[in-house]
């Protein structure tokens, strides 16, 4: 029966319906071709591709980027010589082959033949000595130059006109890994380091920059000389810019975009099983530094104490929706060939913790920046849950955290929260363990170590590795200069009409391999 | 020709030639300010360009090739001088001429401001007149109530609501509304529709109240009751002098919200991810991209100056009787 109390409602609702029917109608007609705008359509097999990313924040060039955003916009327009698989495996890209002298002091790389620039120009020799002269030149303003400062003497044309010899400062027996990281596509002999690369995006990728609308998308088109050209299925491939991961989800809910990075939100929000997934992979890690030089901290029984009073496994699944590993306190990624043996797991263990205190209280304050919030926010409670710790916070943006400056906070306050992408274990030795090391904020030191880590990078044989891995990872945790609570791995929802599998994760390391992948959109 | 049209375009004149000398002042101090502004809040160009692994050295070589490292006097006298012979530099973050950016994103707000106008305007004009003839009942109280209701509600929730029910459920439009400036003309116009919608929305109550109390004021005055009784048909009554009173205090208020929609709304272009000023300008500063910041910020000041005065010249016209401040001093 309709009272009068119900009518007006009724009519609200009715009077809402046809609103938003209306509207729906008025949208739908001024569509002329249907569905999303962004998503573009193809005629070739494979179809087209749409992404989401955010903005990039750093430059857009393949030798200076330095955040993921802007990493993947010049990865599908350039490449690397050597790539890694969702394992950790190295994968053969520009490059053919590569092989380490007799000493260890030289590595030489073939590089493949006939691989063309997306201008048409011939990549030869030249062009990687170019490249890897600018990126570790005295003049680089190149991020990745931190990688090869100390390792890489010199680059030159080899003895054959397909190889390349790199001379070395020291033996380094996982050099090949330095070669997927960060800044290393190769670009044209001619390109000039600092000129706007962004205006005439030449590389050899698999795909072609076509336009880039600053603020909103990027679009590629294949790149027909691309060496394995027959294996990108793909005709065109879109990034869209978003303000933020509510907006990325939203557009893979609407369809407008074909892939959604895996998080928290993802998890609660969609029913994942009615998607596809990539095969998760390691890349990064959100290391608690403890400066070793300051009290309480300078005790190695309270580094080990806030070691034993955090809960890893409740970590891994509030902090990073199960996408991650329980870590120790040493730094060997769950993925790379040697593992050390011999250290056994830290778990919470509350008894041992009041042991290693013995009644002192325990007071600083965790400082991050917002990406790592939510970590610094567990770490914080479940610190302050336990007799003997008296835990603060203080978040920073981006810009104060990483303030230039001898006192920037995250190397000089007493414990900070930063994250880590994947590196070699000798790699963190040196950056992060190594005395005066520039991003050392820990503060530690230990010449041991570096003479082990050094002695690593020279070993030839695995059993050798395996023996100096052991004793690097006893000694790394049981310093406790970094507390690693877990290793992140990232994955990507697809939707259903995605085909084909990703060889690699889709990061610097990974290459950005869209090689198999189809879209029946 | 009338003494009062006479009057009309002296006040006109002289408010012109006022504004003449005042516009270019306001905005060379706002520029100055700018540029200083941003040397205080923190953060480094160079670092954001670089990345947290790019060492100090690295990132002051790359502040020096970009002529960021200079004393700040000197810096903004070379942008100023630049400036005025047109050429705005480039952007650090986009790594794009200013001028082009600038003067593209300032088209995209114009039609997105001028679309949300389009929408607002009639709408509060019709809510507001409605109101004022039927005073009192229950229907003034129901779009009362509505519309403040409506404006209480962040335009971010509005957009939120608005996004899942017309790109997510129904995928009529798409979450992301830039659509591309060289297409459809149609296309462009839904893809604009939602965030116009909520643009308007935040401005309808207020507006609507004012277009009410006008017109209240308007029909219950003795100039409209002689109207009606010397036979005047009510569209006339209407036309000729209820609309004309009514709008004045509109009038100043509307001048106001154009210029705000024209210089582009932050939180509804980050919502819809439409290529506006105002995200734009957010950026800049964020990233501390002083030469984007200030062709920007020198483009929203003129569009808002230039809409303020005219309102001013509206006013002029609409009612004899303002005469502004320098005149009502003699």
């Amino acid at each position: 029966m309709i009272t009068s109390r119900t009518r007006p409602r009724r009519a609200t609702r009715i009077a809402l319906a046809a609103s938003v029917a209306a509207l729906s109608v008025l949208l739908a007609a001024c569509s002329s071709g249907g569905g999303s705008s962004s998503g573009s359509s193809s005629s070739a097999s494979g179809g087209s591709y749409t992404l989401g990313l955010a903005e990039p924040t750093s430059t857009i060039d393949p030798e200076t980027t330095g955040d993921y955003n802007a990493m993947y916009v010049v990865g599908l327009a350039s490449e690397g010589l050597i790539s890694q698989n969702s394992k950790g495996v190295l994968q053969p890209r520009l490059a053919s082959s590569w092989k380490a002298a007799s000493d260890g002091l030289s590595w030489t790389v073939t590089l493949r033949k006939n691989v063309k620039f997306s201008n048409g120009k011939a990549l030869g020799a030249k062009d990687v000595v170019a490249t890897f002269d600018s990126i570790a030149g005295k003049d680089s303003q190149s991020p990745g130059a931190s990688s090869f400062q100390g390792i890489l003497k010199s680059v030159a044309p080899g003895s054959t006109a397909d190889t390349v010899v790199f001379s070395l400062d020291r033996p380094f027996s996982d050099f090949p890994y330095l070669l997927t990281g960060s800044n290393t596509t190769i670009l044209p002999a001619s390109y000039k380091a600092g000129t706007n690369w962004i205006k005439d995006p030449v590389g050899a990728g698999q795909f072609i920059l076509e336009k880039y609308t600053p603020g909103q998308s990027v679009t590629y088109k294949k790149n027909p000389d691309y060496w394995d050209a027959k294996h990108v299925k793909l005709s065109a491939v879109t990034i869209n810019f978003y303000a933020d991961a509510q907006a990325q989800l939203l557009a893979f809910q609407s369809g407008e975009i074909d892939q959604v990075a895996y998080s928290p939100t993802v998890a609660s929000t969609l029913k994942v099983a009615d998607y596809r997934q990539t095969t998760p992979a390691y890349n990064k890690f959100d290391g608690i530094f403890l400066n070793v030089k300051q009290a309480p901290l300078d005790d190695v029984a309270v580094r080990q104490a806030i070691a034993l009073a955090i809960d890893r496994k409740a970590i891994v699944k509030s902090v990073y929706a199960g996408q991650a590993t329980v870590a120790d306190d040493y730094l060997y990624f769950p993925n790379y060939a040697v593992q050390p043996d011999g250290v056994p797991q830290r778990e919470q263990d509350l008894a041992k913790v009041k042991q290693l205190l013995g009644g002192k209280k325990v007071r600083f304050t965790i400082t991050t920046l917002t990406d790592e919030k939510t970590l610094a926010e567990v770490v914080q409670q479940q610190l302050n849950a336990v007799p003997g710790f008296d835990v603060s916070i203080k978040i920073l943006t981006s810009a104060q955290y990483y303030a230039d400056g001898a006192s920037t906070p995250w190397l000089n306050a007493p414990v900070t929260i930063t994250n880590w992408a994947q590196r070699l274990p000798s790699q963190y030795v040196n950056l992060l363990y190594k005395t005066g090391a520039a991003w050392n904020a820990s503060k530690y030191s230990n010449p041991a170590l570096e003479k082990l880590s050094n002695q690593y990078d020279e070993a030839k044989t695995t059993a050798e590795k395996q023996t100096l891995a052991d004793r690097i990872a006893t000694i790394e945790n049981t310093d406790t200069a970094v507390i690693v609570p877990a290793f992140a791995t990232g994955s990507y929802v697809l939707q259903k009409t995605v085909k084909g599998t990703f060889s690699g994760p889709q990061d610097f390391p990974g290459g950005f391999d869209f090689r198999g992948i189809s879209n029946s959109k | 020709m009338t003494t009062t049209s006479v009057e009309r375009r002296t006040v006109l004149l002289g408010l012109l030639g006022r504004r003449i000398v005042q516009i270019p002042v306001v905005l060379l101090v706002v520029s100055i300010l700018t540029f200083w502004l941003l040397q205080v809040v923190p953060g480094n160009p160079g670092r954001n360009a670089l990345g947290q692994y790019a060492t100090v050295a690295q990132v002051r070589a790359w502040n020096h090739t970009n002529g960021l490292d200079g004393s700040l006097v000197g810096r903004y006298l070379h942008w100023i001088g630049g400036f005025f012979a047109g050429d705005w530099g480039q952007s650090l973050v986009y790594s794009t001429a200013v001028k082009e950016l600038v003067i593209g994103r300032l088209g995209n707000s114009l039609l997105l401001g001028l679309y949300a106008f389009v929408i607002m305007v009639p709408v509060a004009i019709a809510l507001g007149s409605a109101q004022a003839y039927r005073e009192g009942r229950r229907s003034d109280r129901a779009i009362t109530v509505g519309l403040l209701s409506l404006s209480a509600v962040p335009e971010f929730v509005v957009g939120v609501v608005l996004l899942l029910v017309f790109a997510v459920w129904l995928r009529v439009v798409p979450v992301q509304s830039a659509a591309d400036a060289s297409g459809d003309f149609l296309d462009r116009l839904r893809v604009m529709t939602l965030p116009a919608v909520v643009l308007a929305l935040g401005y309808l109550a207020v507006l609507t109240r004012m277009v009410r109390s006008g017109t209240s004021e308007a029909i219950t005055s003795q100039f409209h009751r002689t109207a009606v009784l010397k036979g005047l048909s009510p569209a006339a009554v209407v036309r000729r002098h209820v609309i004309r009173n009514a709008l004045v205090p509109t009038l100043s208020v509307l001048g106001i919200y154009l210029g705000t929609l024209l210089g582009g709304s932050v939180i509804v272009e980050t919502l819809f991810g439409y290529p506006g000023l105002g995200a734009l300008l957010v950026t800049a500063a964020e990233r501390k991209d002083v030469l984007l910041l200030e062709g920007g910020v020198m483009i929203t000041g003129a569009v808002s100056l230039l809409a303020l005065l005219l309102t001013d010249i509206c006013f002029v016209l609409m009612d004899p009787r303002i005469r502004f401040d320098a005149r009502e001093s003699r």
